[in-house]
């Protein structure tokens, strides 16, 4: 009981050190510039969108625009290679076929790759393909990018599974597709849900892989664009605290829709 | 309904050889149970029967048809899973349901046959629950359901009822064998729990070591063993084995080791037991084929000997009684109203007209 309450009073004050930036972003963005500027808690508060209106009109960094962009990419990059990864997933984790080792061990290898490694490579073969400078693009590198990591998680799911389902299944009618299909992928769910909640955010949070293939004003995604707001000559906080403030609210939102799901999936096999 | 045969059927997994060689014939209609010890290969047989596991080398039939290379689907056969595998996202509905689907059966054809055997099975009230909020009786009867809604060829039952608690157990068998007097179709059912194989099956096969060691019906595996692990196998406690030679006096035969020596009755004392005169045998007898002189008071000569009590089992409609005769352990399955205590010296009647005698070193019986 005593051990109990020290872990919860760490966590909570983690957590509290935690919040204290997000704070401090949504005190700035809400509140006039002079107010903040002689610190958060110093009275008076005045509380106002003015910074919120501005950072969504801007007119060379318009944040709807980039919020636009930004979700088409992530909804394609999360919904793509989770479809590609279930099917691998399941695939490594219940075929058995020659070559089926290395090909985990290489996947394993792709984990540990720091994107940096990537960047001119990836930049030579869109180029090449075409594919510079468009949201197909960068929606095809973030999938390409995630499917590693999200085969190894879906395939340690597809592992806690009872093989005498897909027997069942087999013996009723199912070919392996349709085993797969009416079977596996449901009972995925949750482990899907997961994958997706963490893809979706680390897509929309990344900044490195737009910066590389995209240029073009009217393409950006919402993280290229924050910079942007800075101001030529004199950085406007509250214009970029609102502008964060904007972009951090949508897997926000995500994560709370699928949080359920999201928690039951990283649990997994534990239960059954 | 169709026969299955199963020709020099093997099942290698690497080198190890999971199922030897083994021929078995199940006719129509027929309810054949494969039991044996844990690794005898049983379920390998079932599996390959199912298609569910590739076979080696030999060939599998049914109903008169090569399937070897034929996908589980289009085998036509249902098999019900030890552990259920019940779809967990569908409803008891859905996971009758699904098999037909897949196969295109019309809708209305579809709900008829699932109502109907919901019916039959007692579960019409539970179609739209999950399995999750079924009880283990009631999942095993859903698996049961999805097996007959489909109507195969065959049923396949892979441990089915090792799940359930001892009582439900010996209602889901008695179920069964009605099911399976109803419906008539040829089933396959693996078990290591021989009171389940001599209740439900018309014919047993005995397996271990991944081979049939003796195909018969329930009676015939139970009086005449062929050899020394059906015999041990089948019976509960088992058979007693004790080291002993055949011996002569007076032109007749006898088993006789340093505890006892008993008269081989005529008719067992054929010119094979006669070859083995002087040699080592191992004779079995069953626990219930030794009484005491008290439930046989006027006993047949030369069937008695004498062993001392040493531990006492009541089981409340019998007694089990484990006594040392000379070196070796004697079981013997009593009245429990006989009065034996342990540390008693008692004289005990062997019915020698159920008595056994297997090689020692073939372990095959020689009656």
């Amino acid at each position: 009981m005593r051990k109990n309450i020290g872990a919860k009073t760490i966590a909570i004050l983690a957590a509290l050190i935690w919040a204290i930036p997000f704070v401090g972003i949504v005190m700035t963005a809400l509140r006039p510039s002079q107010e903040v500027l002689y610190g958060w808690w110093k009275p008076p508060f005045h509380f106002s969108f003015k910074n919120l209106v501005g950072a969504w009109t801007h007119p060379t960094a318009s944040l709807s625009v980039g919020l636009r962009n930004s979700v088409q990419v992530a909804i394609g990059a999360t919904l793509l290679p989770t479809f590609v990864a279930s099917l691998m997933a399941y695939g490594l984790g219940r075929l058995r076929f020659r070559g089926r080792g290395p090909l985990l061990m290489l996947i394993g290898l792709l984990l540990a790759l720091p994107q940096q490694m990537i960047a001119w490579p990836l930049f030579r073969e869109m180029y090449a393909m075409g594919l510079l400078n468009s949201l197909t693009g960068l929606v095809l590198a973030h999938s390409a990018w995630g499917l590693p990591w999200m085969v190894f998680f879906l395939r340690g799911y597809i592992e806690t599974l009872p093989v005498e389902l897909e027997e069942a299944a087999r013996i009723d009618g199912a070919g392996r597709f349709k085993t797969f299909l009416y079977v596996i992928f449901p009972l995925m769910l949750p482990a899907l849900a997961s994958v997706m909640v963490l893809q979706f955010t680390w897509v929309w949070n990344d900044f490195f892989m737009a910066l590389i293939l995209i240029f073009d004003p009217n393409k950006m995604v919402i993280t290229q664009q924050i910079p942007l707001l800075r101001g030529q000559y004199h950085v406007d906080w509250g214009l970029l605290s609102a502008g964060a403030l904007i972009t951090m609210s949508v897997p926000l939102l995500v994560f709370v829709f699928l949080q359920r799901y999201f928690v039951r999936g990283l649990i997994g096999g534990a239960v059954k | 309904m169709a026969e299955v045969i199963l020709k020099e059927v093997t099942k290698k997994f690497g080198n190890f050889v999971a199922v030897n060689k083994i021929n078995l014939e199940v006719k129509d209609g027929e309810f054949v149970v494969l039991v044996g010890p844990s690794g005898c290969g049983k379920t390998t047989t079932l599996r390959m029967i199912a298609g569910l596991e590739e076979v080696t080398e030999g060939e599998i039939y049914i109903g008169g048809k090569l399937v070897n290379d034929v996908p589980p689907k289009d085998r036509d056969i249902a098999m019900v899973f030890q552990n259920y595998a019940l779809y967990p996202h569908m409803d008891v509905y859905n996971n009758m349901a699904f098999g037909l689907k897949l196969r295109k059966v019309p809708k209305k054809e579809i709900d008829r046959r699932v109502r109907e055997v919901a019916k039959m099975l007692g579960i019409e009230d539970k179609l739209r629950a999950k399995p999750r909020e079924l009880s283990g009786g009631q999942r095993q009867r859903v698996a049961l359901g999805r097996a007959i809604v489909r109507n195969p060829k065959v049923f396949l039952f892979d441990e089915p009822l090792s799940n359930l608690d001892a009582k439900l157990r010996v209602r889901m068998r008695a179920e069964l064998a009605e099911l399976h007097q109803r419906l008539k179709t040829t089933s396959i059912y693996v078990t290591h729990d021989q009171v389940e194989a001599m209740t439900l099956g018309h014919r047993i096969a005995v397996m271990n070591a991944g081979v049939i060691l003796q195909y018969a019906d329930p009676q015939s595996i139970y009086n005449n063993p062929t050899n020394m692990f059906v015999a041990g196998f089948i019976g509960s406690p088992p058979m007693n084995f004790l080291r002993a030679r055949v011996t002569e006096s007076d032109g007749k035969l006898y088993v006789e080791n340093p505890g006892l020596k008993l008269l081989i009755p005529e008719e067992k004392a054929t010119p094979e037991v006669r070859s083995y005169l002087g040699r080592e045998v191992v004779f079995g007898i069953r626990p219930e084929d030794i009484r005491t002189t008290e439930m046989v008071p006027e006993p047949a000569p030369e069937t008695t000997f004498t062993a001392r009590v040493r531990v006492r089992e009541l089981l409340g409609d019998e007694l089990i009684v484990y006594a040392d005769c000379a070196d070796q352990e004697i079981i013997a399955k009593l009245d429990p109203h006989v009065h034996v205590n342990v540390g008693d010296e008692v004289t005990f009647v062997a019915m020698m007209e159920h008595m056994h005698l297997f090689d020692p070193e073939t372990e095959k019986a020689i009656i």
